[in-house]
């Protein structure tokens, strides 16, 4: 079967931290608002709760199967056929949301920085990168995140604190936005923003052990929602809730407010580098996951042969969407709201299926 | 071979990375520095450019000496139904494409504002992603086109230093603000408050009057006057004082440059300012203080039914600079005599300024953001609508001011006049 290499813990957390943070860089932090206004900074550890549990029953069907990733586990406990299915939707979820976390970024890159250059060149540009970095693996992936990650969080630190002033905490209020039941529905919708989390299952055999598929899990989500609440906080209190639902994308709009006299302005290419980065970093690890699962389900030994034309499947369905407001209200929308149940849903039925048939890994 | 592949490889993601679609040459550029707008006459809007010429012979000016420091600038006006139609028409007659990177001020006509066109003209602005929300949005008395023709660098610096280093008078003095793009939006929207935007204006000298009666011994409050107003002589042309006050995108009346620095303390955003009163003994002459904020002012919002109440206080300090009367203020009993007459004054004063607000029913002294800690959602909140209860709320005010040094002397002696002049 495929050699995914193996990594340490802090290799695979920064890798998680950024795939879940990618996202939010875009247009996602505009549709917090557009559904709980001023709460989403606190709406985004709604989700982390419920992500917390997501995980922690990814955590213990892992524990019951020891040694084996999500895709086995479904195998042993729905057979060949039921699993299959779980495994290819999982694929599918992914592939898709590779897809369209590209599509958004091509489409705010676009707005902001590359206005004349055609999308196709720049959806080329990051497909080309996913191949090379499928090529040389996932250890490298990882790798790469940990070197990027600290860097990323230096620049990220740094871009909050240069805004901060900025902030009014005034703009926080009224505390509850659109009310409180509000927010914990929605909290509970989006908790698939932290959904990468659970790719932990896929590579869990490039790890040292349950107790680190643990640690690098719960560590991941900790640290996420640790950023996604600084960085949710730091847009509440710069742009008031009716503003923020304007802008496509708000972190980059935050950035390029940073104005200290003349000779210090501009900064927001300092954010631009964290956004191409983490980019760059979440749709590769998002599309060699795609790889592992099909070349798994296919029983494929090499990844290489099918990673090109992934990449053509991939360009293909980021085309899908016709402007950028159907990409938005429609298939980011469902993505988000709806992730968890492949995410957090598949795993817990896998693991009551388990409880049930009293199924354990060391049986079977 | 791998390695020769590895290299074209190299070879073409470089050529790549040289960014042909977007890329910009500075010399295929107008770099615009100020945009004038003004209701057209050919069209809806009259839009001026206003940017370095950029001439051959590198920074040197035609014939020597410019103001820009050897730069020399052209404006060009055009009338169009919106900003990006006024774009395209001046990209056909300047040989260079209009870059907004560099965007100073964006000056609006004070005619415009009233007329509530500046959300209309403002919407293609705030989406073009070229125009950055840290551009400063003023608002000219007369014609945004004079404005940005006369907008000239003073004092042997560029435009770009000229704009900046005026803009942070607005710290040094607080009769303006500093106010951006993203401020005017964000306000525009916004159910906490009203939108304001600094006055600008040119000066004709119009109030300075050479030759009349001397002043006698009354008293004007420094800086009480809107921009342009100013009786003054040479100097740069133009002149930023005051605030316009909107209702939405409808410019709906003006603050002074007094008032403005009372708004200022109100918010919390009061840095500095120097204030003449007369003096508490002797009226007819003055006293100089330089006032700063002490503290943040401390702001209480209640409701009796649908009645806002408001409690302000505001804590202020400062140093004496002047004391025309010679009075010995500089002991223990006689230093609240200043500080109470200068409180009477700021509050006598800020009840003016809150009141004239309130009239206008535009809450540009903020006090919706302590109004809205009193409610938990943002349904209840917009219906409750504050901006429109504004004008009902009763407004009470308190001022806590320190004198903290009497700058270099410490003590003022009598002027000795021999018996006759006495």
């Amino acid at each position: 079967m495929v050699g995914q290499g193996k990594f340490g813990n802090k290799e695979a957390i920064s890798a998680l931290v950024i795939a879940c943070m990618a996202k939010e860089f875009f247009t996602d932090p505009n549709m917090i608002v557009r559904k709980v206004g001023t709460a989403g900074w606190y709406m985004v550890l709604v989700s982390a709760a419920v992500a917390a549990l997501g995980f922690t029953a990814v955590y213990f069907l892992l524990k019951r199967f020891p040694g084996k990733n999500i895709m086995e586990i479904y195998d042993d406990v729905f057979g060949r056929y039921i699993g299959f299915g779980f495994s290819f939707t999982v694929a599918f979820v992914l592939l898709f949301s590779a897809a369209m976390n590209l599509r958004e970024y091509v489409e705010i890159i676009k707005i902001y920085v590359f206005p004349k250059t055609p999308p196709v060149y720049l959806i080329g540009s990051l497909a080309v990168t996913a191949v090379i970095l499928s090529f040389i693996g996932l250890e490298n992936i990882t790798r790469y995140s940990k070197l990027a990650g600290y860097v990323m969080l230096v620049g990220f630190i740094i871009l909050l604190m240069l805004s901060s002033r900025f902030f009014r905490f005034y703009r926080i209020y009224p505390l509850l936005g659109y009310g409180l039941k509000n927010t914990l529905v929605q909290g509970f919708l989006r908790s698939s923003i932290y959904g990468e989390i659970t790719l932990v299952a896929i590579f869990a055999k490039s790890l040292h052990g349950i107790q680190d598929i643990r640690k690098v899990g719960y560590t991941s989500l900790i640290i996420a929602a640790s950023l996604m609440l600084l960085m949710q906080l730091g847009l509440t209190l710069i742009f008031t809730y009716p503003f923020s639902k304007e802008l496509t994308a708000p972190l980059y709009a935050g950035a390029s407010l940073i104005h200290y006299g003349v000779f210090f302005q501009r900064v927001e290419s300092l954010f631009l580098f964290i956004w191409n980065i983490s980019t760059l970093i979440s749709i590769p690890l998002l599309f060699y996951m795609v790889l592992l699962i099909y070349s798994y389900l296919f029983k494929i030994d090499d990844i290489r042969p099918i990673t090109v034309p992934f990449s053509f499947i991939m360009i293909a369905l980021s085309l899908i969407p016709s402007n950028i407001v159907e990409l938005v209200q429609f298939y980011i929308r469902y993505l988000r709201e709806f992730g968890w149940v492949v995410f957090y849903v598949l795993p817990s039925i896998a693991l009551l299926m388990t409880a049930l048939t009293k199924k354990k890994g060391w049986q079977a | 071979m791998k390695k020769i592949v590895a290299v074209v490889l190299l070879c073409i993601i470089l050529l790549m990375l040289a960014g042909c679609y977007d890329a910009r040459d500075i010399n295929d550029a107008a770099y615009i520095l100020l945009i004038g707008i003004d209701r057209g006459i050919s069209d809806k809007f009259r839009v001026t450019f206003k940017f370095p010429a950029f001439e051959a012979g590198g920074a040197q000016g035609e014939g020597g000496e410019s103001p820009g420091g050897g730069l020399n600038y052209k404006t060009l006006t055009i009338d169009a139904p919106s900003f990006s139609a006024a774009l395209e028409l001046a990209n056909t007659n300047i040989p260079r494409t209009l870059d907004f990177m560099h965007v100073q001020f964006i000056v609006i006509s004070e005619d415009i504002a009233k007329a509530g066109l500046i959300g209309e003209f403002l919407a293609p602005i705030v989406r073009n992603s070229s125009i950055r929300y840290s551009t400063r949005l003023l608002i000219a008395r007369e014609s945004a086109a004079e404005f940005v023709e006369l907008l000239e660098p003073f004092g042997g610096s560029d435009i770009t230093r000229m704009c900046e280093n005026l803009i942070n008078q607005a710290r040094e003095t607080g009769l303006f603000a500093d106010l951006t793009l993203y401020d005017l939006h964000d306000c525009m929207t916004s159910p906490y408050h009203q939108p304001i935007a600094v006055l600008a204006a040119v000066n004709k000298g119009g109030n300075f009057i050479e030759k009349g009666p001397k002043w006698d011994t009354k008293y004007n409050i420094p800086g009480d006057y809107y921009a342009g107003d100013v009786p003054r002589k040479k100097g740069s042309k133009v002149e930023l004082l005051g605030l316009a006050v909107f209702n939405g995108d409808r410019m709906v009346g003006k603050l002074t440059g007094h008032e403005s620095r009372l708004l200022a303390m109100a918010k919390g955003a009061f840095e500095k300012g120097t204030y003449t009163i007369p003096d508490p003994k002797r009226p007819e002459l003055n006293v100089d203080l330089e006032v700063r904020e002490a503290r943040r002012p401390d702001i209480k919002v209640w409701f009796e039914g649908e009645k806002p109440f408001v409690s302000l206080k505001i804590y202020l300090e400062g140093d004496i600079h002047s004391i025309q009367s010679g009075i010995h203020y500089e002991t223990p009993e006689m230093l609240p005599v200043i500080e109470r007459a200068f409180e009477r004054f700021i509050k006598r004063e800020l009840a003016k300024a809150i009141e004239k607000t309130q009239q206008l029913n535009c809450d540009v002294f903020h006090f919706g953001h302590t109004a809205v800690k009193k409610f938990e959602t943002i349904q209840e909140w917009e219906a409750y609508d504050w901006n429109s209860h504004y004008k009902d709320a009763e407004i009470y005010t308190e001022v806590d001011f320190k004198i903290r040094r009497t700058g270099t002397m410490i003590y003022s002696s009598r002027i000795k006049y021999s018996g006759e002049d006495k």
